[in-house]
């Protein structure tokens, strides 16, 4: 997996998420240099400096023959160029770096200078058997006015296994090479630091002394001043001539060449591969500490969700509740009735007491709903607007209280997608089918009672009537000493109520059940919205949240 | 020119005016502070422009040689040049010993030393030397940004090594002056000369000032106004420009073109100062929209508010105040006869629960139940939120939040809707006067009257009313009473005294639910009555928050428009 060519997702709950993207972006070009600088044995010298400080001069001063083109036109070099001997293949594996080259060999660029492309490596080869086993790169200004020169400038030190700094009179103390530099020696990458263009009264101690002062430690013995060449035509091969310069080369050679380059190569290599793993276990923690974030956000979101939807029930439950248990009180004791044997002598006897009242106006006459009534009451008990509005409440309450406070943070974004609070219509949408759901159960509900009770029910139904008959002959058998024909009169108009006692104590049980289920279901259906939205909100981190693809590869060692 | 000043300050004066007369919560309260005194500094500055000397200001990177060229403009060496960088961390001001310097409670905090001189050409300008903006010592180009307000012509040094340094460019781009008071110095090109020969010299000149010119353009700056110096021999060669510099720097300037030069610059400060606050109106035109939207989905929403308080009302009124209501009784029971007893029996025995809970004065002093108005208030709380959440959507400063909550002032409304439906229940409740029920009277007498007649006429028997009827007088008549009386004591006399008892208790109990009837449909009024009242108190409330987020609204546009008169061309 190359990183160079991923994004790293974060939510940014953390202050110094901003960083993020940029050690990633940092890593995976280290480790695409670290990739490619295992399958390379010749070491490469990087020339980097800020503009007009000589590196083109120096570079070809170095190379032995003009390659890369000098002047006063600034930025002069706008991309890299890299000379190097056929044998050590550089193009072979630098695809890795995401960096495109364009490569020519001796033949083809023996005749004039080269001032760069800003959109690949000039890659130019000599065959020279006396020629050193040695890359070397000239890069644009580190200052440049142009973006894209320092970016290469940058891309470029990575890949260097000793860097030349070139710096000048006028330039040394310039913020944005100066703080490269500090740069460069933190890392511990073999340094040679020229300051070209010196003339009087500049000393080697004092340039030390100042840079000691801003707490940069140039390297021992390897800072070296060249002297101001006036004619820039003959500069190169004038600075070449000078012991000074010749020094500088033979310290560096003899660097990359001490014990045949191995230790050197190792030590590199060792020091990549740990630098690497740094800057990646810095990054690890970070997201950790970003995963960490995220994990209590997640937790306060289902805790707020979970306050919302308690306010919701307590509100919309017990409402439903009471309006819905009528009906379906009704409902059971209707379908109960059939078990009712005595129900029909119970309504005639009830009928003959109650008409007279009822036609002395005392008692109003009753009405009945029908099943279907009964249910379409129930249906209609599931309000629209609370559910929409604690929707509302619960997207108000997310971006006052989970959004992060930073506008740049990428989580403030994707909270603020239209896409992620769900509109009116799918609200409603979702409603009617939990509607639907609970109707279709409740009418099956309905109609299993209705076709037939279990056989225990059904004969717990008939055995408390004749229970309670029994009871009720044997009281009056012993109290009023034998039966008599008043007694049976009695009888007969009490019996039907006593089925229907013991009819109503089997329902109630019914009701009660039906009731405790309904209810858990109408909380499911209500708060299938919010979960929905919560479900939403979640997604909405997580797709923020880094593949464990990405974690892994940034775990396993580079190489 | 003074029609350039004069244009700066009536927009000063504008915006002044308008954060004055009322801070646009567009603005947050340090932005309305920083512009405020922005403003402010602008427009003395504008106002001390004529009295004060012209300003040149020295820019440059560490090592271009700015020190040289302020001697060598000098005359002699005020400010030593060397090779250490960065060279200069105070600011060197050259002025004529009479004229007046930079005025020093300005430059507090900012490390800075004079020199005078008694040359009376250049008596008018003061010249600074500025530290470099490009070295390690970042303060340096605080400094320099920080200083750069006093300046009126600003001379940007380099060197052929620097001009096309990322840190020039930036600090060029960042100043907020007039780019016509700019002028360039590209030094030291006596370099290009040293040994090499003069053609060679001479093109490589030719090449920087080409692409530092390209470099220019390329940063807005369409003609600049570059000179090729070199500061360190200044005497007039073919190439040398710094005499021409100088000139031009030291030039005998009238008033107007002094004022010319300052206004450009000021009006370049005032624009920036503009596009601060114009950066409100979009703000205000996303508050807009998003009041529009809310007083959109208080129209929609209107019904759904209404069913609900509806059912609340209804809730309340049929729960308690029907049956008060009904309760009620005229203090005269338009009742006769049986159904009068009956009525009292009734009355009698429901008075104990009626006692309990009170009488409809009580009802008429009782505070309103909170379930009724507590959805007006859920309905604004919600509205409240859908444009609070739209704030947070839109990122919007919390001043609106502010805004919106003062305009809406749901306690408030919630207050004067709660006395306007205890008014109108006091007013439906406590005086009611009862109808007239004299024909239900008359009609009860007529029938118990017609009852008695046929059972008098069964009783008297056929043969004495006609003896009574033919023959009417004293001995008839008794010979009726007589006869009845006879009658009534027979059993033929019995069943008719059950019979007319009978039809009374039962006419009783007609007349009796009757008048329970008359009650019921008098109470029904008096509840519909209660309601349309209730009802339309609370429209009244609704339609006020209706008008107040128009009111809103049209505040708003009000407030974009005083904005636009600023942020617009002056007329």
């Amino acid at each position: 997996m190359n990183l160079l060519h991923t994004d790293i997702p974060y939510p940014g709950l953390t202050p110094a998420c901003r960083e993020i993207p940029k050690i990633f972006m940092e890593i995976a070009k280290r480790r695409a240099a670290l990739h490619y600088k295992k399958s390379q044995h010749c070491p490469w010298v990087v020339f980097l400096g800020g503009t007009g400080t000589g590196k083109s001069t120096l570079f070809n001063a170095f190379c032995g023959k003009p390659i890369s083109n000098t002047g006063v036109e600034r930025p002069k070099t706008t991309g890299a160029i890299l000379y190097a001997p056929t044998h050590c293949t550089v193009s072979s594996g630098l695809g890795v770096t995401g960096i495109k080259i364009e490569e020519q060999s001796e033949g083809q660029w023996q005749d004039g200078t080269a001032t760069g492309c800003s959109d690949r490596l000039l890659i130019l080869t000599h065959k020279q058997p006396e020629g050193r086993p040695l890359v070397v790169v000239d890069t644009p200004d580190l200052d440049s006015v142009e973006g894209i020169h320092r970016k290469i400038a940058e891309d470029f030190y990575l890949l260097a296994d000793a860097v030349v700094f070139v710096a000048s009179p006028e330039k040394y103390a310039d913020e944005t090479p100066c703080r490269f530099l500090a740069k460069v020696i933190e890392e511990n990458r073999p340094l040679f630091f020229l300051l070209n263009k010196v003339q009087e009264p500049f000393g080697k101690a004092e340039i030390v002394a100042y840079f000691d002062n801003q707490g940069i430690s140039l390297p021992q013995g390897r800072t070296w001043l060249i002297p101001y060449q006036a004619s820039h035509q003959q500069a190169q091969a004038q600075i070449a001539k000078q012991p000074v310069f010749q020094a500088f080369v033979g310290a560096l050679l003899d660097e990359l060449r001490s014990d045949g380059g191995r230790t050197f190569r190792k030590d590199q290599m060792a020091q990549r591969t740990q630098d690497v793993a740094k800057r990646a276990r810095r990054l690890l923690r970070q997201l950790e500490e970003e995963a960490a974030m995220s994990k209590s956000w997640l937790e306060r979101l289902s805790e707020l969700c979970s306050r919302i939807s308690v306010g919701l029930l307590k509100k919309e439950k017990h409402r439903f509740l009471t309006e819905s248990s009528g009906e379906i009180q009704r409902e059971v004791k209707t379908l109960f009735s059939k078990y009712d044997v005595l129900a029909k002598p119970r309504r005639f006897i009830r009928s003959v007491l109650r008409t007279p009242l009822e036609v002395l106006g005392v008692l109003k006459a009753r009405t009945h709903k029908g099943q279907k009534k009964a249910l379409s009451e129930v249906r209609g008990k599931i309000a629209f607007t609370p559910i929409l509005r604690t929707v509302d409440h619960f997207n108000h309450q997310v971006l006052a209280l989970l959004s992060p406070k930073d506008p740049s943070s990428p989580l403030f974004d994707a909270l603020r997608k239209p896409s992620v609070t769900m509109t009116e219509d799918e609200i409603k949408t979702m409603i009617l089918k939990e509607q639907d759901t609970l109707d279709r159960w409740l009418e099956d509900r309905f109609q299993r009672l209705a076709h037939d009770l279990p056989k225990r029910k059904k004969w717990g139904i008939y055995s408390t009537s004749i229970l309670w008959g029994v009871l009720i002959l044997s009281f009056e058998v012993i109290v009023g000493g034998g039966f008599t024909v008043l007694d049976a009169a009695l009888d007969s108009v009490i019996a039907p109520f006593v089925t229907k006692g013991a009819v109503g104590l089997f329902a109630s049980r019914e009701i009660r059940k039906i009731a405790r289920e309904l209810a858990q279901r109408y909380e499911q259906g209500l708060l299938s919205v919010i979960v929905q939205q919560k479900k939403r909100y979640e997604d909405c981190l997580k797709a923020l949240l880094p593949s464990q693809q990405i974690l892994d590869e940034l775990r396993r060692p580079a190489v | 020119m003074t029609r350039l000043v004069s244009q700066l300050q009536t927009r000063l004066e504008q915006v002044l005016r308008l954060l004055e007369n009322a801070a646009p919560p567009a603005l947050s309260i340090q932005d309305t502070t920083a512009i405020r005194d922005q403003a402010i500094g602008l427009s003395e500055k504008l106002a001390r422009a004529e009295s004060e000397p012209l300003a040149i200001g020295l820019l440059g990177g560490t090592g271009v040689g700015k020190s040289t060229v302020m001697n060598a403009l000098a005359g002699s060496e005020i400010s030593t040049a060397g090779h250490r960088r960065p060279w200069t961390d105070h600011i060197l001001v050259y002025r004529h010993e009479e004229a007046r310097g930079l005025p020093p409670d300005q430059l507090k905090g900012i490390p800075w030393k004079e020199f005078t001189h008694q040359d009376a050409s250049i008596g008018k300008i003061l010249i600074c030397d500025m530290p470099d903006f490009d070295s390690i010592q970042t303060h340096h180009r605080e400094l320099v940004l920080a200083f750069v307000k006093h300046l009126d012509l600003l001379v940007w040094v380099t060197s052929p090594e620097k001009y096309a340094d990322q840190q020039f460019h930036d600090v060029l781009a960042a100043v907020p002056k007039a780019r016509q008071n700019f002028f360039f110095v590209l030094n030291k090109l006596d370099l290009m000369f040293d040994t090499q020969n003069s053609e060679k010299g001479y093109q490589d000149i030719e090449a920087i000032s080409q692409a530092f010119h390209k470099r220019l353009r390329a940063g807005g700056i369409s003609e600049p106004l570059v000179f090729l110096v070199s500061a360190k021999d200044t005497s007039e060669t073919l190439w040398n420009q710094f005499p021409m510099f100088k000139k031009q720097v030291f030039q005998e300037r009238r008033l107007k073109e002094v004022m010319a030069i300052k206004a450009a610059n000021l009006d370049v400060e005032v624009q920036s100062l503009i596009r601060h606050v114009g950066h409100a109106t979009t703000r205000l035109e996303i508050f807009e929209t998003l009041v529009e939207k809310a007083l959109e989905e208080l129209g929609s929403q209107r019904t759904i508010w209404f069913e609900e308080w509806d059912r609340a009302v209804a809730a309340w009124t049929e729960s308690r105040v029907r049956k008060k209501i009904q309760g009620q009784r005229p203090a005269a029971v338009p009742l006769l006869g049986p159904g009068y007893g009956l009525a009292l029996a009734m009355d009698r025995l429901g008075s104990t629960s009626q006692k309990k809970e009170g009488g409809l004065a009580d009802l008429a002093s009782l505070p309103f139940p909170d379930a009724v108005h507590s959805t007006f208030a859920t309905h604004l709380h919600w509205l409240q939120a859908r444009m609070e959440q739209q704030i947070l959507r839109q990122n919007l400063p919390e001043t609106f939040s502010d805004w919106i909550k003062n305009n809406l002032q749901i306690p408030t409304r919630l207050e004067s809707l709660k006395s306007a439906l205890t008014q109108t229940v006091a007013s439906h409740l406590a005086s009611a006067p009862w109808p007239s029920f004299s024909p239900f009277k008359v009609w009860q007498g007529i029938c118990y009257f017609l009852v008695l007649a046929v059972f008098l006429v069964a009783i008297g028997g056929e043969a004495s009313w006609k003896d009574v009827l033919n023959n009417p007088g004293i001995k008839s008549l008794s010979h009726l009473i007589l006869s009845g009386i006879h009658t009534l004591f027979g059993s033929k006399g019995l069943a008719a005294l059950g019979s007319y008892v009978i039809i009374n208790i039962f006419l009783g109990f007609r007349f009796y639910r009757r008048f329970l009837r008359l009650t019921e449909r008098l109470a029904d009024k008096r509840v519909e009555a209660l309601r349309a009242g209730l009802t339309s108190a609370w429209e009244n409330q609704v339609d006020a928050v209706a008008a107040s987020l128009d009111e809103m609204r049209k505040d708003i546009q009000r407030q974009r428009s005083n904005l636009s008169a600023i942020t617009g061309p002056v007329s």
